[in-house]
């Protein structure tokens, strides 16, 4: 499959100083690709010379084959983009902006800009002038102005910046949906190696403005502590049983229990609620970050959860 | 290209700024048609006999002449000379002097013209310097529209309103003068002296119209410099402050220097294409084509340097 977007030797000096130094990268379609680096390694001055707001030293940049410099128009029309802070016009409301982005493509009409505010979830706020939002409201409204044109593209520049971690994780989820589901080829910059490794499939590590490496994230190690959840008829029976057999920390939510577990531990639990006559309906498991942790102290992790639904 | 230019409307007038303006120039109008009127009831309004007293007046300014010999200079000479032409003309022509009337008013409220530059000036200067100082620029560049493209909706979004601020100074003075002091007054003709101080005549709607069309050249020039202005700076505010400078620095910058001849080359000692039809040129030997030509050489270099700039800029770091 050819590259969605295509860096080759991409080069931009100010001065005497390169900034970014002869980069190549291909980002490929459906999977989320990090630019990991300290701040000042050249991972916006690389964003914004794809997205063509400065001069390029060097190199190309090619969104579907066409050339950001010579094929302007052609290229940027598959990329939505936040570079920095997604800074609109503050007098007018949200809805107001989106319809002033809309009408410089073609073809978007209302329905879209509604099913873009519902999918980033502004529609209680859409029609408030912007100067009242607050900043991960900005960040949404960012989010729906990028998608509006139906990219096939998707370049976010520290997109986590302002964001609480609630609103972190609602963001993930939105990226990974938009990679998995409608192939979009989904590039985020952050200088946080934890977010860059629950967010994207691969990372690029840039310092000095040059490519250090390009590393795929791995996989969850099997062995390590994970959520689990079980889903059950009686849920007070299930918690009896697993305490009887020594488990700690059991949490109940509805007819679902929920522990921490290893992995290799799940069949063992499972066989002790069948034995006790608990019907287990479904057995989910989830990995257990630094994240969830702190989602657990602060409550965000509820609060995330009905957010999402 | 019209969405573009929708979109710039849009950045425009939802800003209550622009509605500001807007009520401001409005009530200047009605600010100067009360003065006017205060002004026109103070003094003795002509009488039936307006021959007479004209034939008094020419009679004491032609003594001052006589009396003063050289004392006074040439250009108070020429004045005088100026108004017992314009009187001995309308005893001639049977016309008798202008009452204020919707259609005189109107060609007064053309110095309000000053408001309209000043307002259309703040409003150019603002339109891509305020794009950068808020950011906002970001995400307009990023769309699959040329820069030339939304450099050009912007000025002419920025015509537009200066465009919108004559009209509505055009049709308020009218009214608000209709009003103030009656509709008629359109057949009165319009009486002006050449530089050899013979009088002229011409239809008042005609006067009126090349009023406003020639204060117009000033301020297409000015929103011109003031649209550059907004291309060079990032800060919105000092692009307003620069543009302003300019506005009421350069023409008194002009007349103080107006003793070297170089100075016709300065944009500002043209803008101003009224001094040919009435008065004398800011510096000898100035013709009107050679006004013209000067400003179409100054409109160019702007939009060359707008265009320059503003397409082949890095937009980066902090605005």
């Amino acid at each position: 499959m050819p590259a969605a977007v295509e860096i080759r030797e991409l080069t931009k000096t100010l001065g005497r100083r390169p900034v970014v130094d002869h980069l190549s990268l291909d980002i490929q379609p459906g999977e989320v690709f990090g630019l990991l680096g300290p701040n000042g390694a050249g991972k916006t001055t690389t964003i914004r010379m794809m997205v063509g707001l400065i001069s390029i030293t060097h190199g190309h940049v090619r969104i579907h084959g066409h050339d950001i410099r010579t094929e302007f128009e052609e290229a940027i029309r598959h990329v939505g983009a936040i570079v920095e802070n997604p800074e609109m016009y503050k007098f007018l409301s949200g809805y107001d902006n989106l319809r002033l982005y809309a009408r410089m493509h073609k073809g978007i009409g209302k329905d879209r800009i509604d099913e873009m505010v519902r999918f980033v979830g502004l529609e209680s706020a859409i029609h408030n002038k912007v100067k009242t939002y607050s900043l991960g409201m900005r960040q949404r409204l960012g989010l729906a102005q990028a998608l509006l044109h139906n990219p096939s593209v998707l370049i976010l520049d520290e997109p986590t910046n302002g964001l609480d971690p609630a609103g972190i994780r609602e963001l993930r989820d939105h990226l990974r949906h938009l990679a998995e589901n409608q192939g979009v080829a989904v590039i985020v910059s952050s200088h946080l190696l934890t977010e860059m490794e629950l967010m994207c499939d691969r990372v690029a590590i840039i310092q000095n403005g040059r490519l250090v490496q390009v590393q795929t994230v791995r996989e969850q190690a099997p062995q390590e502590a994970q959520w689990v959840e079980f889903e059950v008829d009686a849920a007070d029976t299930a918690r009896q049983v697993l305490a009887d057999a020594g488990q700690k920390g059991v949490e109940v939510r509805g007819q679902t229990l929920r522990l921490a577990a290893a992995r290799d531990d799940i069949p063992e639990i499972n066989r002790q609620l069948v034995e006790h006559g608990v019907a287990v309906y479904a057995i989910r498991s989830r990995t257990k970050s630094l994240e969830d942790q702190f989602l657990e102290v602060t409550g965000g992790g509820q609060h995330a959860a009905a957010r999402s639904q | 290209m019209l969405q573009l230019v929708h979109n710039e409307n849009v950045k425009i007038y939802r800003r209550l700024r622009t509605w500001i303006f807007g009520a401001l120039l409005l009530l200047a109008v009605i600010a100067m048609a009360v003065l006017t009127n205060k002004a026109s009831h103070s003094q003795a309004t002509h009488t039936s006999d307006w021959r007479q007293e004209l034939r008094q007046e020419n009679q004491q300014l032609q003594q001052t002449m006589n009396r003063s010999g050289d004392k006074i200079p040439a250009s108070a000479k020429t004045q005088l000379q100026t108004q017992i032409n314009e009187n001995q003309y309308r005893l001639d022509h049977n016309i008798p002097p202008a009452e204020n009337s919707a259609w005189d008013f109107a060609n007064n409220a053309a110095s309000l013209m000053v408001l309209v530059t000043l307002f259309a000036a703040v409003v150019a200067a603002d339109s891509i310097a305020s794009e950068f100082s808020s950011g906002a620029i970001k995400l307009l560049l990023i769309r699959p529209v040329r820069r030339s493209k939304i450099l050009m909706a912007k000025y002419a979004a920025s015509l537009l309103f200066a465009l919108a601020l004559i009209v509505e100074l055009a049709i308020a003075a009218w009214l608000v003068g209709g009003i103030a002091f009656g509709f008629d007054g359109f057949a009165t003709p319009y009486l002006y002296a050449d530089t050899a101080s013979h009088i002229h005549q011409m239809p008042m709607f005609a006067h009126v119209l090349a009023t406003y069309g020639l204060k117009c050249v000033n301020l297409l020039m000015i929103v011109t410099i003031s649209f550059m202005i907004s291309v060079l700076l990032r800060s919105s505010s000092l692009a307003i402050a620069v543009s302003l400078l300019l506005l009421f620095v350069g023409s008194t910058l002009v007349r103080v220097l107006s003793d070297h001849t170089w100075v016709k080359f300065i944009l500002f000692a043209n803008t101003d294409l009224t001094q040919y039809i009435e008065g004398t040129p800011v510096v000898k030997g100035m013709t009107l084509t050679f006004s013209i030509i000067v400003l179409a050489v100054y409109f160019i270099i702007f939009h060359v340097v707008s265009w320059v700039m503003f397409t082949r800029r890095d937009v980066s770091g902090n605005g």
